[in-house]
């Protein structure tokens, strides 16, 4: 094993490695941070008085604020990718991950809304001056198993790859098509930038970094700055009856791999939790089937940016659009139906489960097949599953009665959009 | 007896709102005693005893009439929220529809944020189009300071989309990126792309809003609640209370009298200012300053001048009065438009604000709805026919939403030119918290008229494109219109005594160290939402106060 020094990156190889596990963790944080604002109480129907009504709900907001960043960080760590000769790259391994899998030193794990879960989140976007030191060391798998490097905290991960960007020489570096660089005139996130060069790198990394960690002035306007104004008004504020979170369990899934602890009455370690209510693990399913559809979508847009074709434009605006559309009021509503029992107080939860990483063919004609045709299985599915569950559980029911017709809708813009 | 006096500052700002709360902050940031009077109440400020955001929230959702000033009118002292508020002159054509609110904080805790620049062309109509007059600065004096005031109030904005717009060169980009286009936006733009009306394009922009698209400032990104308009329940959208309480945290801090009325500005025989009159909790009281800057909007600051006969040589202070008129289409589109997800405008069209046709007719800006039908049918008032039809429960909802979610509406803001006849004049009658009572006369003219159904015009094209079940929703009453809440004119800048009531730096022809600060300088109004020009000239004005504090020595009027 060849043993690397610490905090500077010096190959292609090692680069691309950094930035693909810089994926995995952005798209992690995303759900971590999703999972606990579904899990907060939103009305007079859980039991909340005005006021904690309305601080749950600025709470909920502020963490999809941040989980909309997450995915924005992902997007530009597929630009920085694609920029050196990487493919975007959407997989994570499923929830939840013990402490040691990522050299963060924190575990990976859905959990609800709570102090315990705010402490974590502030740990995962430390400023690096005030990281906690603690480190582990990690052996990268294939094909750069021989590698290691440390880091503590999100903004040191990327301060490991904004070295590989110094370090590399520039001329050869640079490798990726320059039009397939995604930007915000192709796709909804105003911040984006394209990645060209080592200042555009520079540049990417400085914004990804001072919206999750801040900078050096200002560790106030960013997510650890949002998690601990959070923390500190939840620990100042007295808890209503049955707390501000819904008590989601914790990784829930809707099915346990053998590799897995499936242990639905423990909340503590890195168990799964089996979603065993039927209405529960229907929707469960459709959220997994459609968080999977998204993030094939989102990656094959920037796989090929270069095309620029209104049809692309369109299937990023759908993936997009889904998650608000889809995926929140699925997640939302998962957080309020029963684990197993309905006379129990456990709820579900979504499950984030990824069951394998499969890109979309990079023929457009066959890709919009393949979406447009998973759009109408899953619309079907979602109308099913809104008429079945609505009934059961009135208060789901509005949140999922216009899933089905939005997929449909889709369908409809895709192929309205002429599909090159 | 002599009142007691509050005791003795380097500058008395009368008005806690935006404007106020700006020159206080830099004032007092460059170390002078700055004494912050307000008349109405201690609002969101975060001190104990103060009345918070979430209160205001609270008697919003409660109301039954959900307009601008819900929040608020549970207040003893709130403002005048509509016409009915006011008293009207006999010889006022049209009423006159803007309110305000007195309190810390101000008008901007019910403005919507949108923060458009105004245009070269908007400070030479008399030179350009040989209408109005002409402002003593023009568009590129202001540049440096718009830039700073979009800093201040945290802008989000389109930079390149926006830059050079009908010559509007911008040097610096906004501090964030663009608030993210509604639903509604994406579709309209589609419709339009390519389109022209009468040869000009509909090219449609991002506003530029006062609201925070990621946080800025230790607030919170808008999280899309909706209601900014009449409060925003987070402090994402910029209110006048940010430079309030940044004032109020120095490490030598402004001072805030709140419920505290300024009855009367102190003035030499020689002219000169020497500090305010006021009532404190009904208490007469004063204070003594080197210098006055009036700040309490365009309605309240003449008010003040008049009653104590000052500034008023040139007989221009209170007229020229000046709103934007706005009237509203709206359609059932034909797929829907998800309205009320996010703020309820974030883009518009420019094109028409400026142009050779401003010699005919006013210019116009027209704002993308994301709220329905807007004021044509507000949500509650659809909720409450479905109620009164005896929907109830599930089936209520979902006809809520069945009707609610493919309106969609397009605005227009119209120009309005200053005349002396429009303005605020005082009455006889009881005096109102120390101050005479005023009443107000308002015509809008042909000119305005002209603009403003040339812009239902362009709406009805646009609306075509769109596509709707049925024929565009206009109001039939061609006279009619809403108020902007844009009040501005009544103590306009000018170069001459005899024209203005202050000069080019914001300083009174007659009162070396009387300053007007907010849009009663504006000597017109233009198309844009007239809050960050105010701000601009508030912080220039700022500057240019720090500078005469700082070669007039320690003591005495500067």
């Amino acid at each position: 094993m060849r043993r690397r020094r610490q905090g500077r990156v010096d190959t292609r190889s090692e680069l691309l490695s950094l930035l693909t596990e810089a994926c995995e963790l952005e798209h992690g944080l995303a759900c971590t941070y999703l999972f606990a604002a579904f899990s907060l109480k939103d009305g007079a129907q859980d039991g909340l008085g005005w006021e904690d009504q309305q601080r749950a709900r600025r709470w909920a907001a502020q963490l999809y604020f941040v989980a909309s960043q997450e995915m924005l960080h992902l997007a530009q760590a597929w630009n920085l990718l694609a920029a050196i000769g990487g493919t975007p790259y959407y997989g994570r391994p499923n929830f939840p991950q013990g402490a040691r899998y990522y050299p963060l030193d924190l575990p990976f794990e859905l959990r609800p809304f709570s102090l315990e879960t705010l402490d974590r989140f502030i740990k995962f976007e430390a400023p690096e001056e005030q990281a906690n030191r603690l480190r582990c060391q990690i052996r990268h798998g294939a094909p750069v198993d021989d590698e290691e490097f440390d880091y503590s905290t999100v903004g040191e991960l990327y301060s490991l790859i904004e070295s590989g960007f110094e370090n590399i020489p520039e001329e050869t570096l640079f490798v990726g098509t320059r039009s397939a660089q995604i930007d915000a005139a192709f796709v909804h996130f105003p911040d984006i930038l394209r990645v060209v060069d080592r200042d555009s790198a520079r540049k990417a990394i400085a914004a990804i970094k001072a919206q999750g960690e801040g900078t050096r002035q200002d560790h106030i306007d960013c997510h650890f700055g949002i998690f601990r104004a959070i923390r500190d008004e939840l620990a100042g504020t007295r808890l209503p009856a049955g707390g501000f979170a819904r008590a989601c369990a914790p990784n829930p899934v809707t099915r346990a791999r053998p590799d897995q602890i499936s242990a639905p009455s423990r909340t503590g370690g890195q168990a799964v939790t089996v979603i065993t209510h039927p209405s529960s693990l229907e929707l469960g399913m459709l959220f997994d089937d459609l968080y999977g559809l998204m993030l094939r979508m989102l990656a094959y847009v920037f796989a090929r940016g270069d095309a620029r074709a209104r049809w692309l434009e369109e299937v990023c605006r759908v993936a997009i659009e889904m998650m608000v559309m889809c995926l929140k009021p699925l997640g939302e509503a998962l957080a309020m139906l029963p684990l197993e029992r309905p006379d129990s107080e456990a709820r579900a939860g979504a499950p984030f489960a990824l069951s394998r990483v499969v890109l979309l063919p990079s023929s457009p004609a066959t890709a919009h097949q393949l979406i447009v045709e998973r759009l109408g299985d899953l619309a079907a599915v979602a109308d099913e599953a809104a008429s079945r569950v609505g009934v059961r559980f009135p208060d789901v029911g509005p949140r999922l009665a216009r899933i089905g017709p939005a997929l449909r809708r889709y369908g409809r813009m895709l192929d309205a959009a002429a599909c090159p | 007896m002599a009142a007691e006096s509050l005791g003795s500052f380097d500058v008395v700002i009368v008005g806690a709102g935006v404007i106020g709360g700006l020159v206080t902050h830099e004032l007092a940031k460059h170390g002078r005693r700055v004494l912050m009077l307000d008349a109405g109440a201690p609002l969101g400020l975060g001190r104990d005893g103060d009345i918070t955001r979430m209160q205001l929230v609270g008697h919003f959702a409660t109301e039954d009439n959900r307009g601008p000033g819900a929040p608020y009118r549970w207040l003893p002292i709130h403002g005048p929220e509509s016409d009915a508020n006011y008293t009207h002159a006999a010889d006022s054509g049209d009423h006159f529809k803007s309110g305000y609110v007195l309190g810390a904080g101000g008008t901007t805790w019910h403005w919507l944020g949108s923060v458009p620049r105004m245009l070269p062309g908007d400070f030479a109509m008399r030179t350009r189009f040989g209408v109005g007059v002409d402002w003593p600065i023009g568009y590129q004096d202001l540049e440096p300071w718009y830039g700073r005031a979009e800093e201040a109030l945290g802008v989000a904005g389109d930079h390149a989309g926006l830059d050079g717009l009908h010559g509007a060169q911008r040097t610096a980009p906004f501090p964030m990126t663009e608030i993210w286009p509604s639903y509604s936006d994406l579709v309209v733009e589609r419709a339009l792309a390519g389109r022209s009306f009468e040869g000009v394009a509909l090219t449609v922009l991002r506003t530029p809003q006062a609201r925070n698209s990621r946080p800025y400032d230790g607030r919170p990104a808008c999280a899309g609640n909706s209601i900014c308009v009449p409060i925003c329940p987070i402090g994402a959208k910029y209110d006048g209370t940010v430079h309030v309480k940044k004032a109020l945290a120095l490490p030598q801090p402004a001072r805030l009298e709140t419920l505290a009325t300024v009855t009367r500005v102190l003035v030499s025989e020689s002219g000169v200012a020497s500090g305010v009159e006021l009532l404190l909790n009904d208490q007469k009281r004063t204070a003594e300053a080197r210098a006055v800057v009036l700040a309490a909007h365009a309605i309240e600051t003449p008010r003040l001048l008049l009653a104590g006969g000052l500034a008023n040589a040139s007989g221009q202070v209170g007229r020229n009065l000046m709103d934007h008129t706005n009237r509203f289409g709206s359609i059932i589109a034909r797929e829907p438009m998800f309205p009320f997800r996010g703020p309820p405008s974030t883009s518009g069209i420019d094109a028409f604000r400026d142009g050779a046709f401003r010699r005919e007719r006013a210019a116009f800006r027209l704002s993308l709805g994301n709220d329905g039908a807007g004021r044509n049918a507000p949500p509650e008032g659809v909720a409450m026919r479905l109620v009164k039809a005896g929907l109830l429960g599930p089936e209520l909802l979902s006809s809520i939403r069945r009707e609610i979610e493919p309106l969609f509406r397009v605005s227009s803001s119209t120009e309005v030119l200053p005349s002396a006849a429009n303005g605020i004049r005082l009455r006889a009658g009881e005096m109102e918290r120390g101050l005479p009572p005023f009443e107000i006369s308002f015509t809008v003219d042909d000119y305005t008229r002209r603009g403003y159904l040339y812009a239902e015009r362009a709406m009805g094209a646009i609306f075509e494109h769109v596509g709707s079940t049925k024929a565009p929703d206009f109001d039939p009453d061609q006279r009619n219109f809403s108020g902007a809440g844009h009040i501005m004119g009544t103590c306009r800048m000018g170069n001459s005594p005899s024209t203005s009531v202050v000069d080019a730096s914001c300083r009174a022809h007659e009162h070396r160290n009387l300053f007007v600060a907010g849009t009663s300088l504006f000597p017109t109004g233009g198309t844009a939402n007239p809050t960050l020009t105010a701000a601009a000239l508030a912080l220039r004005l700022a500057e240019h106060l720090k500078g005469l504090f700082d070669r007039a020595g320690s003591t005495g009027p500067i």
